[in-house]
């Protein structure tokens, strides 16, 4: 658990950190107005086994305060290279994306601003990240790096 | 067993079932098909609209232009032209769109139950195909792709959100045995209360002073100059009195903490509240309020209309 | 508004709501009335047949709509080459009729001199024969 507050200055510590940045896959990161959410986009490409042609995507992520739990929020959505346009792919089932995500992740697909995303489920977060006594000062930290930053660099990008 | 709650349980409302042209064989010949009703439905207020989708389909079977299979990622319903959140209680969608009527047949003072009202709730199935480039997917609009494991997963996310509000922690909802959660699941599918209660008592505090807070969903009713049914607000709400009075928590002395405007200038309380289909009073408690009128999702859904 | 407990606006909801409940299907008991006969499969596999025809058609549409889109550009190119013919037909006309009327003008001139030159002509042969 992290008190908004105390989760806002940790963000900002990160997003100035350039963490994120320097993940090879990334595409942009960029402050929300409020200064309390995060965007990333991270390219990826996928190879499907029996299938020749390849996919280019565009993960996009988005990782905000959850007021019930007081947790941290991850969400993410996927973009389909299409036609010279980025579509928004919602099959997530049909993709080999589903096999990159952490098997703990509890998935489910929800409204962001009247938008779907797939928004990953944050009640069991305290047990994910260890106890927030243990270290509350690298706390976001610690859950980026198990939430995002463990996985994310390993989506194929060539 | 609470007499309340079975009242609650058995609240079903009449639905009419009108479909989008385009998805009809033939409906763009004929364009009066999509302007009269094509099935009348009775379903039960505490279920979730994407459960029975199948069986409309199936229904309709005869007339549809696309496979039941193909349809059902990508379609939605609408009441007037505005997209469902379909993830909530059915019960809750008719009250945040037809509060007008609620809150007239509650006015009704001579005879309210008088056979001459009928209660009906108009609703249109939309579809948009893949290869349709000019139109795109509405906003508001969830995609039902994992079918029913979707929605258990989306409910079961609910209640965990509702036990963390009640017990400042999630553990009760993680430590429910595989088989519980199964039957609690299949208890909202069959419409067992019984089966229901046994399970959600285990998650609800026993008594009013074991409530950390109470899971209160505040919807804005459904109105013609918004494009969007708006996102939710969920309120704070504890019941003990920070001052040393007696008595329980009343309904107005929660809401007036997020809607001030519900009081005029000389304390008379103005606008209504509404939950599974009736007027709240401001003098309601809360503590009863929740435990008669909670929603499956763990929830209690109020609509607040100021008018 | 009077104040009622919750068990009777409760059940003035359900009385209410389940006015004219005998015109309305009960969703729960719907699957189990579509039990599949023997006709009704049938009857699914025609339908079957005439979607997948319909597909086709629709396609045919579709293809067939394209090949008028393309008509219909050639037309219209076709209609704007006979619009610019027919406005050089145009300018072509007045350019024939002035150099027209500018050869008859000539003609008339030339024709004017040519008697001009045969009277002077008389006139010399006349007086020296009278002479």
């Amino acid at each position: 658990m992290i008190g908004y507050n105390e989760y806002v200055t940790q963000l900002n510590v990160i997003y100035h950190s350039g963490q994120l940045q320097d993940v090879s896959n990334c595409e942009f990161v960029k402050m929300l107005p409020g200064g309390d959410a995060l965007e990333a986009r991270f390219k990826y490409i996928s190879t499907p086994e029996c299938n020749i042609n390849t996919s280019v995507y565009s993960l996009e992520v988005l990782i905000q305060y959850d007021t019930t739990f007081q947790e941290p929020q991850l969400a993410f959505r996927l973009w389909q290279w299409d036609h010279n346009v980025y579509k928004l792919y919602y099959e997530l089932e049909n993709t080999p994306l589903q096999t990159q995500l952490p098997p703990w992740f509890v998935v489910n697909i929800d409204l962001i601003s009247n938008e779907p995303w797939y928004i990953v489920g944050v009640c069991d977060t305290p047990e994910v990240v260890g106890s927030s006594a243990l270290d509350q000062e690298h706390y976001m930290e610690r859950w980026m790096a198990v939430y995002l930053l463990h996985w994310i660099h390993l989506l194929p990008c060539k | 067993m609470n007499p309340l709650r079975s009242l609650v349980w058995k609240g079903e409302i009449n639905v009419q079932i009108y479909v989008e042209e385009s998805l009809l064989i033939g409906g763009k010949q004929q364009q009066h098909a999509s302007s009269k009703p094509l099935l009348n439905l009775r379903f039960p207020r505490d279920t979730f609209l994407p459960m029975y989708l199948t069986s409309i389909l199936n229904q309709l079977k005869l007339s549809l232009k696309y496979e039941i299979e193909k349809i059902i990622p990508r379609c939605w319903f609408s009441y007037n032209e505005k997209v469902l959140p379909w993830f909530l209680p059915i019960g809750v969608i008719f009250d945040m769109t037809m509060s007008n009527d609620i809150i007239s047949r509650s006015n009704d003072t001579i005879k309210p139950t008088r056979r001459s009202i009928i209660s009906t709730w108009p609703i249109k199935l939309h579809f948009k195909q893949k290869e349709e480039t000019d139109r795109k997917l509405p906003y508001g609009f969830i995609p039902l792709i994992a079918g029913e494991g979707q929605l258990e997963s989306f409910w079961m996310h609910r209640w965990k959100q509702a036990c963390f509000i009640m017990n400042g922690s999630s553990k009760i909802m993680m430590q429910l045995a595989r088989h519980e959660t199964v039957s609690f699941w299949n208890s909202i599918k069959q419409r067992d209360l019984d089966g229901f209660t046994e399970i959600s008592s285990k998650i609800i505090p026993a008594s009013e002073s074991g409530f950390r807070m109470v899971p209160i969903k505040y919807h804005l009713p459904y109105n013609n100059e918004t494009n969007n049914f708006e996102s939710p607000i969920q309120p704070v709400v504890k019941l003990i009195q920070n001052d040393n009075s007696k008595g329980p928590i009343v309904l107005q002395d929660v809401i007036l903490k997020d809607f001030p405007d519900l009081i005029d200038i000389n304390g008379e309380f103005k606008g209504f509240m509404i939950a599974q289909g009736i007027i709240l009073q401001p003098s309601d408690s809360v503590y009863e309020l929740y435990s008669s009128l909670l929603n499956i999702d763990g929830f209690l859904h109020i609509i607040i209309s100021n008018s | 508004m009077s104040e009622k407990s919750l068990l009777e606006r409760l059940e003035v909801r359900n009385a209410v709501e389940a006015h004219y409940k005998e015109l309305f299907q009960d969703i729960i008991t719907l699957d189990s009335n579509n039990i599949t006969t023997s006709s009704n499969a049938q009857m699914n596999t025609i339908v079957e047949k005439y979607r997948e025809e319909l597909k086709s058609k629709d396609k045919d549409i579709n293809r067939l709509q394209e090949i008028l889109d393309v008509m219909n550009k050639n037309n219209e190119r076709l209609n704007d080459e006979i619009i610019s013919m027919t406005i050089e037909n145009n300018v072509l006309e007045d350019k024939f009729n002035t150099l027209n009327e500018e050869h008859n003008k000539l003609v008339q001139r030339w024709l004017s001199k040519v008697q001009q030159d045969a009277d002077a002509m008389n006139a010399t042969i006349e007086s020296r024969g009278s002479r």
